[in-house]
């Protein structure tokens, strides 16, 4: 379900959430799923995939978004 | 009066197109339109780049969309976020930069396209305001410049969006165009 606003919390939602700027991205698949995410900035890191699903539930939970 | 009773030399003499063998000439018209969408959110400017969109442009239609967003040559290449004219002539350069916040105002943020002439500096060449006044406000700005590029090798562009706090987003998608910007070739320079 996305937020009124219609933004879909996601996986991309959720990386965009934890640092600043433009640190990620997907590859060129078209596929933006976990296995297709790609580091900008080398200072920051990738979370697992558990927890990543982990944090897109919580983040539901803060925009209200269930 | 009807048309065909215009004098020619009303309707601007010399400076008209010239008709031959049926066709216009004298016409140069747009000759490349591109769309290069941003593909990814991000949120707060950060440092070091403070709201330059460095990087996850694509030319690519996005997944939602139909064909490729170019018509005739591609006006612009893109590296970096930095995006270079592929030949000189007139631009019409647009940006349309789309924010929100979930949690709090951001009163002062600007779609912004920045332009070098030295191919290091960047200036301020056209910005676009927009205020979040509270918590779950949704905006866009659109900043639109025409520009006359006579060094492609020195001129370039690159666009931000400037001024927004830790807690705001800009928005971009892969399955649609939502932080997006446009070029076109308007005609030789």
């Amino acid at each position: 379900m996305a937020h009124k606003s219609g933004i879909e919390i996601d996986l991309m939602m959720y990386l965009a959430s934890l640092h600043q700027g433009q640190w990620f991205g997907f590859d060129n698949s078209g596929n933006r799923e976990y296995e297709n995410v790609v580091i900008h900035d080398d200072t920051k890191s990738l979370p697992t995939k558990a927890e990543c699903e982990a944090g897109i539930i919580q983040m539901k939970k803060d925009w209200n978004v269930e | 009066m009807a048309f065909s009773k215009i004098a020619a030399e009303n309707l601007g003499g010399s400076t008209l197109p010239a008709l031959a063998g049926g066709s216009l000439t004298g016409i140069a018209g747009i000759d490349g339109v591109q769309v290069w969408n941003m593909t990814t959110a991000f949120q707060g400017a950060g440092s070091p780049n403070w709201g330059d969109i460095i990087a996850n442009w694509s030319s690519s239609a996005p997944t939602n969309g139909n064909g490729a967003p170019l018509v005739g040559t591609a006006p612009v290449t893109q590296s970096s976020g930095i995006f270079t004219f592929t030949s000189t002539g007139f631009y019409l350069v647009q940006f349309i930069c789309s924010v929100s916040d979930n949690t709090g105002a951001d009163k002062d943020i600007f779609g912004t396209i920045k332009l070098t002439k030295n191919n290091s500096t960047y200036n301020l060449a056209a910005r676009s305001g927009m205020s979040l006044t509270e918590a779950s406000t949704y905006r866009s700005a659109t900043a639109t410049i025409l520009l006359d590029i006579t060094d492609t090798s020195n001129q370039k562009v690159k666009f931000a969006a400037d001024g927004i706090e830790t807690s705001t987003y800009c928005y971009g998608h892969g399955d649609y165009q939502h932080t997006y910007a446009l070029f076109w070739r308007l005609g030789d320079t």
